[in-house]
């Protein structure tokens, strides 16, 4: 076991270099010299003499790998330098700042998610083709088919303008965070039940299950404990990428709601040309999504200690 | 398969939705009461009536022809980015998987990068770094969809390159580029036209988020993303306003969505 996660983290290692890589790289896209932006959003006129200047204080006048090295550096002491917008601010500060709002937005819509889907996934699997299983082939439908944003503002209007029992947005008033959660967690509902459903059905036509009927177990104790578990384990690396993807979908939900985490940080950040907030959220959620799969993929390990033969 | 496919209700009634959809498309000019620019401030939030069939929004303008001129950049756009993403993946794909050896393992190694990354945040990085407007999204969501298709069809190259026929071709002397052409592309087309499918559904609602966060199309170009953003605004007084694009969008989406599901059956030599 201790060998296997040994090889997996040394297997996320490169990953990691060119995720760091890709964030860095991408700043060279930029079509308008990031000099002349810098000096632009303080509203600096760019001459000739303060481009040079600037240049030199942003480091921009090195080579690109010299550059990726102590932008390296930089980054493994969590330093990603100065806003350009708000030269008082460090980027890490302003990320710091958001992030709680959006992980604890982020974990209760993971706990809805879990709560929800593994019972619902259960229910229509053990019921196939009834009528709750239909039902809940229909909500997995539109789920799938309905933009969040679209049902974010749909949810708003039923419960904070019609019904009044929740409010709009933002994060100070109680309950505040049921809205958004909710309609962040409702298509990702619809995934896992759905992948629970099917690997349960699967691990239905295993032969461990004819061999427990045939013992005369009783089919809840076979469900609960025997198909279950082994359905569970399957399901358990998808969940952990949920959280990743549950952290970087906040975007959307964020600007509907009002919700002050990084989702809204990064999109103001795009409209400001605030280029060094974007890398870092770009970092940031590579690196998420890198440790959420190392994570996954240990811990289905362990449930099931086939997998560690195999890779 | 088409035959197959014509028999199932599901899949006509969305192709009938989606043909529809486009010919609306194409001939909005046409078919729109109004124009969709036009602004009529004092006929504001107007009801539904004669002149505007759908009512008005908050400057005045034709709900109904802003609908209908916004299919455009959601269902075009959409339908473009998509045929992109096959073009490029697709190639890329071939290559990699009629070629082998290193060039397979350099294309690989890089679609594994790509396909690492969440599109998501990528499509947003690189609209974050080129800047907002509508051409940069469709560029973004190309450059990140690429390597899923580019996976997708290597493995379905390669499943055919071993195959009797391909053998056959090869003994008899065919060129390289005769066997792709004529063996290949075809083998592998009807699949691609399945996953096209399934994924126009994602793709449309992620050009219209992207519009709807202000980072797609900009105003006043009418996307139902952007009126269901404009929309949002009026919700506290003018609540039917997201109705009319957000339904619209949904009705599109799921036809996608069913014609895929189809199609996958459709193409499943399993169920006969």
């Amino acid at each position: 076991m201790k060998q296997y996660i040994a090889r997996r983290i040394l297997l996320a290692i490169p990953m990691l270099l060119v995720v760091t890589f890709i964030s860095f790289g991408l700043i060279h896209l930029i079509p308008s010299d990031p000099v002349e932006v810098a000096l632009r959003v303080n509203e600096i006129i760019p001459t000739d003499e303060a481009i040079a200047i600037m240049r030199e204080e942003l480091g921009l006048d090195q080579p690109f790998f010299t550059r990726y090295a102590s932008w390296l550096k930089q980054i493994a002491r969590f330093d990603f330098g100065q806003s350009y917008i708000n030269k008082n601010r460090s980027v890490s500060g302003e990320i710091l700042r958001s992030l709680p709002a959006t992980l604890k937005l982020a974990g209760m819509s993971f706990m809805i998610v879990v709560g929800v889907s593994i019972p619902l996934g259960i229910i229509c699997a053990v019921y196939k083709d009834r009528l709750i299983d239909r039902a809940m082939r229909i909500f997995i439908f539109v789920a799938t088919a309905v933009p969040n944003y679209w049902m974010g503002i749909l949810l708003i209007w039923l419960f904070a303008v019609k019904l009044k029992i929740l409010p709009t947005g933002g994060n100070q008033q109680s309950g505040a965070i049921i809205l958004p959660a909710v309609t962040l967690s409702l298509t990702y509902i619809a995934t896992y039940m759905r992948l629970i459903r099917n690997s349960m059905l699967e691990n239905l036509t295993e032969n461990y299950v004819y061999y427990a009927r045939t013992r005369g177990l009783k089919e809840k104790s076979i469900i609960g404990r025997h198909v279950l578990k082994n359905s569970l384990h399957e399901s358990i690396a998808a969940l952990g990428m949920s959280v990743a993807q549950l952290i970087s979908g906040t975007v959307v939900v964020e600007n509907i709601f009002s919700w002050p985490g990084i989702g809204r940080l990064c999109i103001s950040a795009i409209f400001n040309r605030d280029y060094p907030v974007i890398q870092a959220y770009i970092l940031m959620m590579g690196v998420l999504f890198i440790l959420c799969n190392l994570l996954a993929d240990i811990t289905q390990a362990m449930l099931d200690p086939r997998l560690q033969e195999v890779k | 398969m088409i035959r197959k496919l014509l028999k199932d209700k599901v899949a006509l009634v969305s192709m009938t939705i989606i043909f529809i959809t486009v010919l609306l498309g194409i001939f909005a000019p046409v078919v729109a009461p109004n124009d969709p620019m036009e602004t009529r401030i004092i006929q504001k939030y107007a009801s539904p009536d004669r002149e505007f069939p759908l009512g008005t929004d908050h400057l005045g303008r034709c709900q109904l022809s802003r609908l209908l001129h916004g299919i455009r950049p959601t269902i075009f756009l959409s339908l473009l980015t998509t045929v992109c993403t096959i073009t490029l993946g697709g190639l890329v794909g071939m290559i990699a998987g009629y070629s082998k050896g290193w060039l397979d393992e350099i294309i690989m190694r890089a679609v594994d990068v790509m396909l690492s990354f969440p599109s998501q945040v990528m499509v947003l990085a690189v609209v974050g770094m080129l800047g907002v407007g509508m051409r940069n999204v469709v560029i973004a969501t190309i450059a990140i969809k690429w390597a899923w298709y580019a996976r997708m069809i290597r493995s379905c190259v390669k499943r055919h390159t071993h195959q009797n026929y391909v053998n056959y071709a090869k003994a008899v002397g065919a060129s390289q580029s005769f066997i792709i052409i004529n063996h290949l592309i075809p083998a592998v087309l009807s699949e691609i036209v399945m996953l096209a499918s399934l994924d126009m559904g994602w793709v449309m609602i992620s050009i219209s988020t992207l519009s709807f966060l202000g980072l797609g199309i900009q105003p006043p170009a009418p996307e139902w993303g952007a009126m269901l953003s404009e929309a949002k605004n009026a919700l506290m007084t003018h609540p039917t306003q997201m109705l009319g694009p957000g339904i619209a969008l949904v009705l599109v989406v799921s036809s996608f969505n069913m014609l895929g599901d189809s199609l996958r059956d459709a193409l499943d030599p399993k169920e006969g």
